[in-house]
């Protein structure tokens, strides 16, 4: 996300990641995801709910998918805190024009399957029209 | 950054992930409340109305 934050910046595509926890100070998102947007919290999990993304069974938690995302990781220095928040909820994305309409979605199908920056800017330019 | 040229056209899987189960492609953004990092109310409508908008849900932080 790092790399690619110039690209949002160019685009006028603002992010804003959501927390299945309590509000977390912007300053900690950025050493954890390396970039300056807020992070919000929904400890009540009432917009996760809203946008469809529920809770994964334990299938979608531990399957091969997540344990070699999570080996990969390690491998490249990642390091796992406590987590906060609930631990259940599988991750997505959407992309909100200017008026509110959702142009584009991805739902999580498990708790690593999240789409990468660049998915989320080719979307964007695909569906944001002239 | 993205690479040059026209996008290519969505896989099928793409699509699908286009129109998301129970949310309605190109219709209206439920709305939603957040808190932020000092417990102060958020709403989602008034971040899309400052422009467009990637809302990206976490599993969790940490």
């Amino acid at each position: 996300m790092r790399r690619a934050w110039p690209s949002f910046e160019e685009r006028k595509l603002r992010v804003a990641a959501v927390s299945p926890a309590e509000g977390v100070p912007s300053a900690a998102v950025g050493g954890a995801l390396g970039a300056p947007f807020p992070c919000l919290g929904d400890p009540t999990g009432e917009a996760y709910d809203a946008f469809g993304l529920g809770r994964g069974e334990m299938a979608q938690m531990f399957n091969l998918h997540t344990l070699s995302r999570g080996v990969w990781a390690y491998l490249r220095g990642h390091r796992q805190t406590k987590p906060v928040g609930d631990r259940s909820r599988l991750p997505g994305a959407f992309l909100i024009d200017g008026a509110g309409r959702i142009r584009w979605g991805h739902r999580g199908r498990d708790a690593v399957d999240h789409p990468a920056a660049s998915t989320l800017l080719a979307a964007w330019d695909r569906v944001k029209g002239p | 950054m993205m690479e040059g040229g026209e996008a290519a056209e969505p896989s099928e899987e793409e699509a699908a992930m286009h129109a998301p189960e129970g949310i309605n492609a190109e219709g209206p953004a439920p709305e939603a409340r957040f808190e932020d990092g000092q417990g102060a109310p958020v709403m989602l409508s008034g971040l899309w109305a400052r422009g467009p908008l990637a809302l990206v849900f976490l599993r969790h932080l940490g």
